[in-house]
């Protein structure tokens, strides 16, 4: 049984090859828990990874554990406590949203009783509560995505792989479905493996980031650290002339990163002292309009590791 | 006004018991298949009416023998005629009696099974996607193969096997008194119990190995359809012809499964051949173990192209 101190994944030298090409190569991390993106370009490995956390891939080399069970042992034992939403569009061919999930229910060991009242919660949290006596193959993207979902959840896991969720969504259904997966992260306590291409789903709903580049994990940190406050620069709006505020700041040893019409971005001295920005900018005769730290977005930092791991 | 918590609650289910993946996958195909079989009433209703209208005859026909033998008194030339004429022995159920029953009456609806239950069975999971979501969940390969080769077998023994046996349980309900007529007809239960066993597992296989192999059940019914078809009736009988040997009877699944069943019935049926019955058992099992071979190959979670 994984405790909350217990890392959820393990994984050691992982490595995937589908015949010579090599799609996971030597992976080592230790994830902690809570809600968890997996970024990375399409083809970077992402849904390998996942794939091969159920054990429906088997790994090369190297080894693992899920919630505390070797990845070469018994993976359906494991799989009772793993949901799983696919990226591709998958259901249960024939059956309504309602039977669906009823029968994912089962199929993970639940008692028919209870597996029809958590498949009518389940629907109903998902917002398929009108929708769910209908075939599935008759339901719009959106609808789908929710009743896998649903689908993924009926069995109340521990741990759930959520592979592009909000794919073929609209903003609004986007939104929601960002909702579902922070409350059962954040209010259930529910460990999510959320694996997504759009930075903004990670950057909403998770604490920590995988960043996949190329099979391996180039990144593996809590998301505040990876998008930050850059403390040692400051971002500048000026009213005056820039060449000669650029020129009183390099006098005073600060150096100018970027300068765009008059947004200018400085590097500061030392422990980030602004002090020597406003003696610039009363040298040079300026009026400042306002300085704010320089912040690195999430996407501006994966773009910097991703560059880097090239 | 919310008069209920309409948000995500825990299960506090027993998260240790047993998982019956295979039980739910036959409950919810068989379940699948009756929807298939009644999506046109009409048709379906006549399908079933012919299908056991042969039980339901023989069924009478013992009952009544039973009733006339039993009250011969009031029929005396009815009850002879029944106890030892053609007609009466010939529904003194059989090894042969049989053999006709599930094979020759049966056969025609066992392809209709088939085509119309068995070929969709891997197919429209396929189809779907939806072999990535059994195997993600704490299901094992054998226990899909299991579930699925249950639905298929279940449907082709409601029409061969059950009757069978509920013909010669009722025969057996009315003999009771003749010690040795109830030991045959619990030999001739279990013979029957043997034979219907390989009759089913050989056309299930079969057709849910051709639904393994296409990614919809008409592709599905037209292979299987297209193979029995060819083995049976065209490659077979060309080279037994060209090369005048027997052994090319081999080559045709029906042919085995006829022999096998005679031996297991101990009919003593001739078959007009030198092919020996264990070349036909051997046969078989080589079907199975290509089958078991090639579900195993398609039946995968992910589609792994190198």
């Amino acid at each position: 049984m994984v405790t909350d101190a217990s890392p959820i994944l393990e994984l050691s030298g992982l490595t995937v090859r589908y015949g010579a090409r090599t799609a996971l190569e030597d992976v080592t991390l230790s994830v902690p828990g809570g809600a968890v993106g997996l970024l990375g370009p399409n083809g970077a490995g992402k849904s390998t990874l996942i794939k091969t956390l159920l054990g429906l891939l088997p790994a090369s080399a190297g080894h693992g554990k899920v919630l505390g069970v070797p990845l070469d042992g018994d993976m359906t034992t494991v799989r009772r406590r793993i949901g799983y939403m696919p990226e591709r569009e998958a259901f249960f061919p024939g059956l309504t949203g309602f039977q669906a999930t009823l029968y994912a229910g089962r199929l993970a060991g639940m008692p028919d009783a209870d597996a029809r009242r958590r498949a009518h919660e389940m629907l109903i949290f998902a917002g398929l509560e009108e929708a769910r006596y209908r075939d599935v193959a008759t339901y719009s993207t959106g609808m789908k995505q929710r009743v896998k979902l649903a689908q993924a959840l009926v069995h109340d896991p521990d741990l759930v792989f959520l592979d592009e969720p909000t794919n073929g969504l609209d903003p609004k259904g986007r939104i929601e479905m960002l909702d579902l997966i922070r409350f059962i992260a954040r209010e259930r306590g529910i460990h999510v493996l959320l694996s997504s291409h759009l930075l903004r789903d990670v950057e909403e709903v998770c604490q920590r980031v995988l960043v996949v580049q190329g099979g391996r994990i180039v990144r593996n940190e809590e998301i505040r650290t990876l998008a930050h406050s850059q403390a040692d620069a400051a971002s500048v709006r000026i009213a005056g002339d820039p060449a000669a505020f650029r020129a009183a700041c390099e006098a005073r040893g600060l150096t100018v990163l970027e300068e765009k019409d008059r947004d200018v971005q400085v590097k500061l001295k030392g422990d980030g002292d602004t002090q020597p920005l406003f003696q610039a900018a009363v040298d040079a005769g300026v009026v400042l309009r306002s300085v704010r730290p320089v912040r690195v977005t999430l996407e501006e930092a994966l773009m910097d590791v991703l560059g880097a791991a090239h | 006004m919310v008069i209920h918590d309409r948000s995500y609650s825990r299960w506090k289910g027993d998260r240790a018991a047993p998982v019956k993946a295979a039980a739910a996958i036959f409950e919810a195909g068989v379940k699948r298949g009756a929807a298939i079989v009644f999506r046109r009433k009409i048709p379906a209703v006549g399908l079933i009416l012919v299908a056991f209208g042969p039980f339901v005859f023989f069924l009478g026909a013992i009952l009544v023998k039973a009733y006339v033998i039993g009250n011969a008194a009031q029929y005396p030339e009815i009850a002879e005629n029944l106890a030892n004429g053609e007609f009466g022995r010939w529904l003194s159920m059989s090894g042969e009696w049989i053999y006709s029953y599930m094979y020759t009456t049966q056969a025609a609806f066992v392809m209709v099974a088939c085509v119309l239950i068995g070929s969709g069975l891997v197919a429209e999971d396929r189809r779907a996607n939806a072999l990535e979501m059994y195997l993600s969940r704490p299901v094992s390969v054998r226990q899909y193969l299991l579930g699925k080769l249950g639905v298929i077998g279940f449907y082709i023994a409601l029409i061969t096997v059950f009757p069978s046996v509920l013909l010669i349980v009722a025969q057996l309900s009315v003999s009771w008194s003749e010690p040795g007529e109830v030991m045959r007809l619990a030999v001739l239960l279990l013979r029957t119990l043997v034979a219907g066993a390989v009759w089913v597992a050989i056309p299930a296989l079969t057709i849910v190995t051709a639904s393994s192999l296409a990614d919809r059940a008409r592709n599905a019914a037209i292979l299987w359809l297209g193979v029995i078809v060819m083995l049976e009736f065209v490659v077979s009988n060309i080279l037994r012809e060209v090369f005048n040997a027997d052994s090319f009877w081999l080559l045709q699944i029906g042919f085995n499964l006829r022999q096998v069943m005679n031996t297991v019935l101990a009919n003593d049926v001739d078959l007009v051949t030198t092919v020996p019955v264990w070349q036909s058992a051997a046969v078989l099992a080589v079907w199975v173990v290509v089958c078991v071979r090639m579900l195993h190959a398609r039946v995968k979670p992910v589609e792994v192209v190198a």
